[in-house]
C-alpha cells in the first residue's frame, strides 16, 4: 500500500548514565547545550518532524535514564520501538563496553512482551515476538558522544567502535558532540531513516476477516426481547 | 464517601493543572542536584498500601468514587459498609516521599514545568483480572475474599504545598480532616444520615453540625469541562485524541502514559485510575490499544468505564478485533492512524488526531444518553399500530438467507426492529451501529453496503449493513453475513417501500417523528422537573426532553446527569461493596433525585430538594402510572423475529 501519510517512528535511546543521551536530545530538537548534569529519572519524551525520502516522519525520541536506580521502567516501555539508539561516551572505555549489556537487554525485553485481548472474561495471552522479528536486523544506531573533548581523553578508538558494530550486524556508526553540534543532525537523519524501514507496510486489507455465518452462531442469551 | 477527604482536601488546592501539564512528563527533575523522587519511589510507596501488608484494611473503600455531598435522607438505608471503618487513616502514607521536598516535573526544554502535586491516588489492579474483569467492576466493587488475590494498591501522596508535607501522621489526618469541613462549609453541603434503617452500619465520621451553615456555594462555580478521551497503542504511539492538540504535547503525553503504564505492568498490575484532585484519570488496557479518559465531572467510575468500553468497542466495529490483533502481532510498532485516521494533513500545525468522525461523534452522545450506561435503547415514541404495520412491511421474504437484523430508523431512533428467532441483538451493537448512521451524513445520499463489526455478535468479523434512506430521516438498515448480499437485498428494499406507501406508513412515520419527544409538563404532575424510566423487561428506556433549566450542555444538565449515574450507581451498587437498593433519595442544595428499582422497571426522578418525602413518592408513582398507560407508545414491544 503506497502511502504518503505521516509516520510516527518511536525511537528508543540507551546508555550508560551521563554519556550524553539527553545532551543529544537537546541539541538535536531544541539546539541547545547545557554543561550541568541532571540525571534523567524514569523517562523523558522530545518529538522532532523531520523528512526522510520525502516522507514527513514525526520522530518521538524517547529519552531513558542511565542511572541503574532509576531504570526498570517495564517490559513494556520498550514494545513497539522502531529504531534502537545506542549512546556511548568516547572518553569511557567502561561506557562502551556496556554497549553490548544494553543491546542485549534491548533485545530481551522486547521480545518478552505478551499480548492479551481486552473484553475477553479470560484473558488470552500469547507470547509476542515484539517488533524485532529477527534481533540481527532490527534497526540500531551507535553514537560516541563527547569527541570535543580533548584526544588525549580518548579511550576508545573510532577502530575499535567500528569493529563492534561490524560484528553486531552492520550496526551504522556516528561519532558525535552534543555540545558543539558536531554529528548531530545527521546520526538523527540516519536514526529516522533506519526507523522508516522498519515502521511496518503491513498489508492492511490483505487478510480480510472470514466471513461470519450467522446459523452457525450458538444462541445468545442477551439483549432486548423486543 | 470515606475516601471523601482525601479528594476534597486535594480540591482546595485551587489552581487545576490542564491535562497536558498533568501529563506533561514523567521526567521528574529535582531542583537540588541529586534526584531524589523519582517514579519508583513513589511507586514503592504504592507497596505499604497493598492490603498483604495488612496495613489497609479497606482497599476497596478507597477506591469508592467519592460522592458529591449530599443529604443522603430517609427513605432508604444507605449502604452498608461493614468493615469498611476509617480508611483515610490507613491509607494515609506512613512516610511522605514527596512532601518535603520540592520536585519539579518538567517534559524537556520545550514544555513549561510545573509543579505537580503528586497524584491523590492511583489505583492499579492485578492483571489476573483481565481486561474484562476491569470494565465490568470498578476496582470498589470486588467482594472482600477477592481483595488479596487482586493485589490492588493504593497511595496517597501529599505535598508540601498543602503545608501536611512535614506532618505526623495524626497531624496529617486531623489536617484533611479540617480541609474536608471547610470545603464542606465553602460547598455549603454537608453529609448527614438520618433514619438509617441500620444506624449500626454508618462508618460516615464526619461532622454534622455545619448543617445549612453556608449558603454561598462555590459549587456554582464547579464546572463540567469536556472530558478528554486518549487512545494509544501499547508501544505509546497515539491513535485518537477527541481534542485538538498538537502533536508534540500530545506524542509526548502518549509517551508518559505509556511509562506509567508500563511500570504497572511491570508487577504485573493494571492501572484503573489516577485522581489528582476533582480530576480523574480512568484507564481501560488491552493489547495492542489503551484508552484513558479525564474528567472532572466527578462521576462514578462505572460511566467511564462504560464510555472507554464503547470507544474500544467503536473502534473494533471498524477494524474487527482479530484484524486488529493480527496487524500487532506483526507489527508490535504499528501506527494505527494510518488506518483510522481519514483525513490527515500535515501543513497544519494544530490538527485533530485520528479524525475518525464516529468517534467523535460516539463520545459526543454518550454525555448524556442515558442509553449508554444503561445498556438499552430509546425507541421512537409513536403508536403502536402504527409501529405494527412498519414491522409488517418489513417482515423479509424467506429467499433472502444470511439476514440478521431489520431496522426502520428515525431521526437515529429506532422504529421498529426485527431479528430472526434464535439472534438477540445486544443493545450495546445497535448503539455502535446507529452511531455510525449518525455520524457519516454521506449515508443518507445513497445506498450503502458498509462492513461493519458487531463486537458483542462477533468480534471477528465484519457483517454487512445495506443502508438506504428513503427520507431524510427515514433510514432502512438490513444486516446480513452474506457479502455479496447486496442487489438481493436492494431488490427487497424496493418491495418494502412500496407496501410501506401503500400503506400510508411512510406519511404516518414523519408525523411520529416530530411527536416524539415530550415534556415533563405534559404528565401534570406537580414538582417533577425531570424523570427517567427504564423498562427491564424491554430493555428500553424513556426520558422527556431536557427542558430549563436542564437544557442540553447546560452545567444544569450535566449536574443532573452526573447525579441520576450516582443514584444509578447506589440503586445497582455498581463500585461499592454494598447490595443494590431498591430505592435511593439523594438531595443536594439544587435537586433532589430519587431512584426506584422494582422487578418491571427502574424510575429516578427529579424534584425541589424541598419537596416532602412522601410527596416525592406520590409523584414517582403517578410517573409510573403514566408510563404503565404510555407503554404501547414509549417501548418497542412483540416485534416480529423470522
Amino acid at each position: 500500500m503506497a502511502t504518503r501519510k505521516k509516520v510516527l517512528l518511536k525511537v528508543i535511546i540507551l546508555g550508560d548514565s551521563g554519556v550524553g543521551k539527553t545532551s543529544l536530545m537537546n541539541q538535536y530538537v531544541n539546539k541547545r547545550f547545557s554543561n550541568q548534569y541532571k540525571a534523567t529519572i524514569g523517562a523523558d519524551f522530545l518529538t522532532r518532524e523531520l523528512v526522510v525520502d520525502d516522507r514527513v516522519v514525526t520522530m518521538q525520541l524517547w529519552d531513558t535514564a542511565g542511572q541503574e536506580r532509576f531504570q526498570s521502567l517495564g517490559v513494556a516501555f520498550y514494545r513497539g520501538a522502531d529504531c534502537c539508539v545506542l549512546v556511548y561516551d568516547v572518553n569511557s572505555s567502561k561506557s562502551f563496553e556496556a554497549l553490548d549489556g544494553w543491546r542485549d537487554e534491548f533485545l530481551v525485553q522486547a521480545s518478552l512482551l505478551y499480548f492479551s485481548v481486552p473484553g475477553r472474561k479470560k484473558e488470552r495471552r500469547h507470547a509476542l515476538t515484539a517488533s524485532p522479528h529477527d534481533p540481527e536486523n532490527f534497526p540500531f544506531v551507535v553514537l560516541g558522544n563527547k569527541i570535543d573533548m580533548e584526544d588525549s581523553k580518548r579511550m576508545v578508538s573510532q577502530k575499535r567502535a567500528m569493529t563492534w558494530c561490524q560484528s553486531k550486524g552492520n550496526i551504522p556508526y556516528f561519532e558525535t558532540s552534543a555540545k558543539e553540534a558536531i554529528n548531530v543532525e545527521q546520526a538523527f537523519q540516519t536514526i529516522a531513516k533506519n526507523a522508516l524501514q522498519q515502521e511496518a507496510e503491513v498489508e492492511l486489507y490483505a487478510d480480510y476477516p472470514d466471513p461470519i455465518r450467522i446459523d452457525s452462531e450458538s444462541n445468545q442469551s442477551y439483549g432486548c426481547n423486543c | 464517601m470515606l475516601s471523601s477527604p482525601l479528594k476534597v482536601a486535594a480540591v482546595s488546592a485551587t489552581s487545576q493543572p490542564e491535562l497536558s501539564q498533568v501529563f506533561a512528563s514523567a521526567h521528574i527533575n529535582h531542583t537540588v542536584g541529586e534526584a531524589v523522587p523519582e517514579l519508583q519511589r513513589t511507586l514503592s510507596d504504592l507497596d505499604l498500601h497493598s492490603p498483604e501488608n495488612g496495613r489497609s484494611s479497606s482497599s476497596s473503600s478507597c477506591e469508592r468514587t467519592p460522592r458529591p455531598d449530599y443529604h443522603t435522607n430517609g427513605l432508604v438505608r444507605p449502604r452498608t459498609r461493614d468493615g469498611l471503618r476509617l480508611p483515610e487513616l490507613t491509607a494515609t502514607p506512613k512516610r511522605n516521599p514527596l512532601g518535603s521536598r520540592r520536585s519539579t516535573i518538567s517534559a524537556s526544554a520545550t514544555t513549561t514545568s510545573l509543579n505537580l502535586e503528586p497524584a491523590d491516588s492511583i489505583s492499579v489492579s492485578s492483571s489476573v483480572e483481565g481486561a474484562s474483569g476491569i470494565l465490568s467492576k470498578s476496582a470498589g466493587s470486588r467482594a472482600p475474599e477477592h481483595a488479596s488475590r487482586s493485589r490492588k494498591r493504593y497511595i496517597d501522596v501529599s505535598t508540601g504545598e498543602n503545608g501536611r508535607g512535614e506532618s505526623s501522621r495524626s497531624l496529617e489526618k486531623e489536617n484533611r480532616r479540617s480541609v474536608l469541613s471547610t470545603q464542606e462549609l465553602r460547598n455549603g453541603n454537608t453529609v448527614s444520615k438520618q433514619g438509617s434503617i441500620e444506624p449500626g452500619h454508618h462508618s460516615e465520621s464526619f461532622p454534622q453540625g455545619e448543617k445549612g451553615s453556608c449558603k454561598q456555594s462555590p459549587a456554582n462555580s464547579i464546572t463540567y469541562p469536556d472530558r478528554r478521551y486518549f487512545i494509544l497503542t501499547s508501544a505509546g504511539k497515539p491513535v485518537f485524541c477527541s481534542h485538538t492538540a498538537d502533536e508534540e504535547s500530545l506524542t509526548r503525553m502518549m509517551g508518559v502514559a505509556q511509562a506509567i503504564i508500563s511500570i504497572h505492568d511491570e508487577d504485573g498490575d493494571k492501572l484503573q485510575s489516577i485522581t489528582h484532585g476533582r480530576m480523574k484519570i480512568t484507564f481501560l488496557l488491552g493489547d495492542p490499544l489503551y484508552l484513558f479518559c479525564v474528567s472532572e465531572w466527578n462521576e462514578p467510575d462505572f460511566v467511564l468505564r462504560c464510555h472507554l468500553e464503547y470507544l474500544y468497542l467503536q473502534t473494533i466495529s471498524i477494524v474487527t478485533s482479530s484484524q486488529l490483533i493480527r496487524m500487532f502481532q506483526r507489527r508490535s510498532n504499528f501506527d494505527l492512524r494510518r488506518l483510522l485516521d481519514g483525513r490527515r494533513d500535515s501543513s497544519k500545525d494544530l490538527r485533530r488526531l485520528g479524525s475518525e468522525p464516529s468517534l467523535y461523534s460516539l463520545i459526543g452522545q454518550m454525555q448524556s444518553d442515558f442509553t449508554f450506561f444503561t445498556s438499552s435503547l430509546q425507541p421512537l415514541r409513536m403508536s403502536p399500530f402504527l409501529r405494527e404495520a412498519a414491522a409488517n412491511a418489513l417482515v423479509p421474504p424467506t429467499k433472502i438467507s444470511e439476514l440478521l437484523y431489520v431496522l426502520l430508523i428515525a431521526d437515529d431512533k429506532i422504529v421498529t426492529l426485527l431479528r430472526p428467532r434464535k439472534h438477540s441483538i445486544h443493545p450495546t451493537d445497535l448503539h455502535l451501529l446507529l452511531n455510525v448512521l449518525s455520524s457519516s451524513p454521506a449515508l443518507r445520499t445513497a445506498e450503502t453496503w458498509l462492513p461493519i463489526c458487531l463486537p458483542k455478535f462477533n468480534p471477528g468479523g465484519f457483517v454487512y449493513a445495506f443502508i438506504s434512506y428513503i427520507r431524510e430521516n427515514l433510514g432502512m438498515v438490513f444486516i446480513s453475513a452474506d457479502r455479496d448480499g447486496f442487489d438481493s437485498l436492494r431488490e427487497w428494499r424496493d418491495g418494502v417501500l412500496e407496501k410501506l406507501e401503500k400503506t400510508k406508513v411512510l406519511g404516518k412515520l414523519e408525523a411520529a417523528r416530530s411527536r416524539h419527544e415530550y415534556s415533563v409538563a405534559d404528565l401534570e404532575i406537580p414538582g417533577v422537573r425531570h424523570f427517567w424510566y427504564k423498562s427491564r423487561r424491554n430493555v428500553q428506556i424513556t426520558m422527556p426532553r431536557w427542558d430549563s433549566p436542564y437544557t442540553p450542555n447546560s452545567t444544569e444538565q450535566k449536574r443532573l446527569i452526573t447525579l441520576y449515574q450516582h443514584v444509578y450507581d447506589g440503586i445497582h451498587a455498581k463500585s461499592g461493596p454494598g447490595m443494590p437498593l431498591k430505592q435511593y433519595y439523594v438531595q443536594t442544595e439544587y435537586e433532589a433525585c430519587m431512584g426506584w428499582s422494582t422487578q418491571p422497571f427502574e424510575l429516578y426522578l427529579t424534584v425541589s430538594p424541598s419537596m416532602p418525602k412522601n410527596a416525592v413518592v406520590s409523584a414517582a408513582n403517578s410517573i409510573a402510572r403514566w408510563i404503565n398507560k404510555e407503554e404501547a407508545k414509549l417501548f418497542l414491544r412483540d416485534a416480529p423475529v423470522f
